[in-house]
């Protein structure tokens, strides 16, 4: 929106929590989605370790992704570990989900920060 | 209202949709497609999990919007064909165009990817590489013939590229952020600056197409609005467009910049030419564009001519008696029709000659 009025949703990770809700309920579906997963979360690694190198090639779940983890160190560990697993144990999909299903959201947030704080923007 | 006996009645919602007399060859596909994988769903119920099926519900639900937008007659037409163009500058193929006629005084662009969804989800429907891009384009039905006023969709045309190619949130990654403030979680202090980081995308974006009059009608629309954790104060929106135009170095450019080379393989450059419209205007004429650069250029150019009939009237057609209603009224039309010109010249140029 141009100037400040409704919440705006961010539907990109919709897959993603699709797969962890199916892991965390040790569901069978589809190897297409399994293999789209693996790929957003390898990328996602990657981009983390080498954002330069690997940006213009990623996709845009992986990127969003990425930004989640970069300011979550424990939801990256978890990432991480799940990237070396062939099979994701329920709780490691469990803990992934709820994680990522827990993000702050200023636009439905009424949060109030100084004029110092944006200044440093 | 279980997912299955829901899924039945949007495959007859979007037959019913399609049958539709003024509806769009394109849209006609799409929804012809689309029941075919919700009939697909239905059948093979048994194999697929429960929140797949719920998923691909959802966003069913959703892109029926985007279906009954294609057949309204209440889009600006003009502007949505001039946003077309732009949005070829960045994303090659072809964009099923809808429309939504608002009560509200709100611009908005938004997509639907239910077929990047049926092609990773629904492995055993043998339809896979259909994936258009669908986009949703929501203004004002006020301004359905007020193309001056429909200026802040082009701010949105950003955001929809700027999503697409996720350039804002890729230069978190690139360009990390100023030092989280004290009291402050991570995460919230980076929200804050990937939505501002956005803001000022489209900003910049909405300027290489229409120059000044962005920020001019954010002005109008916001004039002083304050830094919130969405959006950043209007003065330093402005600023940063200014410092654009202007080239002037910048480091939330740069690094926009940078990203959006990474991302999309090009950077922000102006596209307008601004058109001499004041003598076509002033004889109540419509002004001959003559390529693109000035297709987009004539929306600051008449965003100028118009504030500054209203501001000091002197063309000819401008008397005592006519309002500003009139005034806008009137501009928004030559606009209009200067724009419907180019297309149909444009569209008549295309028809193949049978000299041959």
């Amino acid at each position: 929106m141009i100037a400040a009025a409704s919440s705006r949703s961010d539907r990109a990770l919709e897959s993603v929590l699709l797969v962890l809700r199916l892991e965390s309920k040790n569901q069978q579906y589809p190897d297409t989605l399994k293999s789209y997963f693996r790929t957003v979360i390898q990328q996602t690694v990657d981009l983390l370790d080498r954002p330069i190198e690997v940006a213009s090639q990623a996709m845009p779940e992986a990127v969003s992704l990425a930004v989640k983890i970069s300011s979550d160190e424990e939801l990256r560990e978890l990432i991480e570990d799940i990237l070396k697993v062939d099979n994701i144990s329920s709780d490691q999909a469990e803990k992934a989900l709820s994680s990522l299903e827990a993000s702050f959201d200023p636009a439905g947030e009424s949060a109030h920060f100084s004029k110092e704080i944006y200044a440093t923007i | 209202m279980t997912p299955l006996v829901n899924l039945h009645i949007l495959a007859k919602r979007f037959t019913q949709l399609s049958k539709s007399v003024y509806f769009d060859p394109a849209f006609r596909e799409f929804s012809q497609k689309t029941v075919h994988a919700i009939q697909h769903v239905i059948e093979n119920a048994d194999y697929y999990p429960d929140d797949v099926i719920r998923q691909f519900e959802n966003q069913a639900w959703r892109v029926m919007q985007f279906v009954r937008g294609s057949r309204s007659n209440d889009a600006p037409h003009e502007t949505q064909y001039v946003l077309r163009k732009a949005l070829k500058d960045w994303i090659k193929s072809e964009a099923l165009l809808s429309s939504a006629a608002l009560e509200d005084f709100i611009f908005f662009l938004n997509t639907e990817d239910i077929w990047d969804f049926i092609s990773r989800s629904l492995n055993r429907l043998s339809d896979q590489k259909y994936k258009p891009l669908v986009v949703r384009i929501g203004s004002p039905e006020a301004f359905k013939h007020r193309p001056v006023f429909c200026i802040p969709l082009f701010h949105e045309l950003g955001h929809f590229v700027d999503h697409y190619y996720e350039i804002s949130k890729s230069s978190l990654l690139l360009s990390p952020i100023p030092p989280t403030p004290p009291n402050l979680p991570l995460q919230t202090w980076q929200l804050i600056n990937l939505h501002h980081r956005m803001e000022h995308f489209a900003d910049l974006f909405a300027s290489c197409y229409c120059g000044e009059a962005s920020n001019n009608s954010l002005l109008a629309i916001a004039p002083d609005n304050p830094d919130s954790p969405t959006h950043p104060s209007t003065k330093k929106r402005v600023a940063v467009v200014g410092d654009f135009l202007n080239g002037r170095a910048n480091q939330m450019i740069e690094l926009l910049q940078q990203a959006s080379n990474a991302r999309a393989k090009q950077q922000l450059t102006v596209k307008f030419a601004l058109p001499e419209v004041d003598s076509a205007f002033n004889d109540v004429l419509t002004y001959n564009i003559t390529n693109e650069n000035e297709l987009y250029g004539i929306f600051p150019a008449s965003w100028n001519y118009l504030h500054s009939q209203l501001n000091t009237p002197t063309a000819p057609w401008i008397d005592n008696e006519l309002t500003a209603y009139g005034v806008e009224k009137t501009v928004n039309d030559l606009v209009e029709k200067s724009i419907r010109n180019f297309e149909i010249k444009e569209r008549w140029s295309g028809v193949p000659t049978d000299a041959n």
